[in-house]
């Protein structure tokens, strides 16, 4: 076995990796430990909180019908607004402005312990495969250190990373979107509010198309130094 | 490893052990004269490379006093099976 390179940059770049997958572990672990989970911890309602650390499972909805829309027609009838010579204004000058949407966010205060564990599952995923992207870029720069960076391994961790990204990511986003709607179905909520439709993002399959690219170029890299071993 | 057991295919064998102890040289004084590391020389002398430049032959025969012809030559077959 080669022996370790003791650069320093890559010395602090592994351990700074390592550092982050212990970190990203740790944040699904609180999922796992937070309210909804082993119940630990137990926070506020809003959909995004830190660590975790939500009372129940919550989710943005848009509110239907005329109850959606009451609270826009509410808030236009206040505005005191008038139309004058120069548009649309406050009666007091001030610039118009326009309320809009039905959004609002629903809390599940008795889902199954199916929902409840979906629910937590699906939050820690992000944060374990993150864990994962970081460990996995860890051991390439360990590669590195030790003379291997070219090696067949490298390659096959760059693509992990890829997979990771590009298919992991939307398939987070739609698994998180899928137990929204479950939990909603099976609630008092259920007819009144809808969960928008999932918006699945472009760039984690950019990001996969890069990483592949990179892992190619990478392993014709490493074909071409193994043709030069020994040339002196 | 001799060059007849090597993977490449090959059965170049290299002399510099015999030719630096006919000059009572060392690996090390030869990679000062020849400007070659002693890694590379190293591996040249224990048959473990696969390819040499035209301009390590050079620097090293220049430095031994000798020709391409006393520092490489085919080794003869294995007897088949």
């Amino acid at each position: 076995m080669e022996t370790l390179s003791r650069r320093g940059p890559l010395v602090v770049v592994e351990a700074a990796l390592g550092g982050l997958a212990v970190l990203s572990l740790l944040l699904a672990l609180f999922w796992v430990l937070g309210g909804n989970g082993l119940g630990f911890a137990y926070g506020d309602r809003t959909p995004h909180s830190f660590l975790a650390t939500q009372a129940v499972p919550t989710v943005d909805v848009r509110v239907l019908g005329a109850i959606g829309l009451s609270t826009a027609v509410a808030a236009e009838q206040a505005m005191d607004i008038e139309d004058g010579p120069n548009g649309t204004m406050g009666a007091d000058g001030s610039a118009y402005a326009d309320v809009i949407g039905n959004s609002a966010q629903v809390s599940f205060w008795a889902p199954t312990f199916l929902q409840r564990w979906a629910w937590v599952a699906s939050h820690a995923a992000p944060a374990a495969g993150l864990a994962l992207i970081w460990l996995l870029l860890a051991r390439i720069v360990r590669s590195v250190r030790r003379g291997e960076g070219f090696g067949r391994s490298t390659t096959r961790h760059m693509l992990i990373v890829a997979a990771l990204v590009g298919v992991g990511v939307p398939l987070v986003q739609v698994s998180q979107w899928l137990v929204a709607r479950w939990l909603l179905s099976t609630s008092t909520a259920a007819g009144l509010a809808e969960v928008p439709p999932v918006r699945i993002a472009v760039w984690p399959v950019a990001v996969a198309v890069v990483l592949v690219v990179l892992a190619v170029a990478w392993q014709e890299a490493g074909r071409m130094r193994r043709e030069l071993e020994g040339l002196v | 490893m001799s060059p007849a057991d090597s993977d490449d295919g090959h059965r170049i064998e290299c002399t510099l052990d015999a030719m630096l102890a006919a000059r009572g040289m060392t690996l090390t004084e030869l990679a000062d004269r020849a400007g070659i590391s002693i890694v590379n020389l190293s591996v040249l002398k224990n048959n473990r490379a696969r390819a040499v430049r035209f301009s390590t032959l050079t620097a090293v025969c220049d430095a031994l006093g000798c020709d391409v012809a006393d520092l490489l030559r085919v080794a003869a077959p294995l007897a088949s099976a």
